[in-house]
């Protein structure tokens, strides 16, 4: 566990980096640097997005897997990384 | 051949692109190097995607959205470029070029 919270701050602690979030499979986060309510908001949003994106991927090859998400917008860029979920 | 076609060319020419699709603001597919069947399964399945990203991205802040999706899978990696109506699909395979 401690193995995590090293690499959150890491995470946290680059130059440019807004928040961090960590999600379970159900979208539900279980480790945040964001307030409670912008944490639940993203999760939510994003696992099911993510889901979709992969549901894309096995679509169009059945033997191929998502394994990173990158969303640049105007404003700022949201990476999610799926880890094996 | 103007300039967007001379800069589609020069994307598809790059080392491990395997394919370049321009849809235009009716979803239609104007420009690909791919074959047409997998031109239209990639542009509708893409093109919902990224409909949906861009609901997401409201969701979270109305003056906000999104212009590029960087979707990487083990076998490659597939980039959403998106701007006003239009968007690109480009498809890299991730084992070859930058």
């Amino acid at each position: 566990m401690a193995e995590v919270e090293d690499t959150l701050k890491r995470i946290q602690s680059i130059n440019g980096v807004i928040g961090t979030i960590v999600v379970n499979a159900e979208g539900i986060p279980i480790r945040s640097t964001l307030d409670n309510s912008t944490s639940v908001q993203y999760a939510g949003l994003l696992h099911q997005l993510t889901m979709k994106a992969r549901g894309t991927v096995r679509d169009i090859d059945p033997q191929n897997d998502l394994s990173f998400l990158r969303i640049r917008s105007k404003k700022h860029e949201i990476m999610v990384s799926t880890g094996g979920l | 051949m103007n300039e967007a076609e001379k800069t589609i060319k020069r994307i598809q020419a790059q080392k491990g692109v395997e394919g370049v699709i321009v849809v235009n603001a009716e979803g239609i597919p104007i420009e690909s190097n791919l074959d047409h069947q997998r031109t239209l399964h990639y542009t509708y399945n893409f093109q919902q995607l990224l409909a949906r990203t861009q609901r997401v991205m409201k969701d979270l802040d109305p003056q906000n959205e999104a212009t590029l999706l960087d979707i990487q899978t083990e076998k490659n990696n597939i980039l959403v470029s998106t701007d006003k109506d239009y968007f690109m699909i480009a498809m890299k395979n991730s084992r070859e070029g930058p």
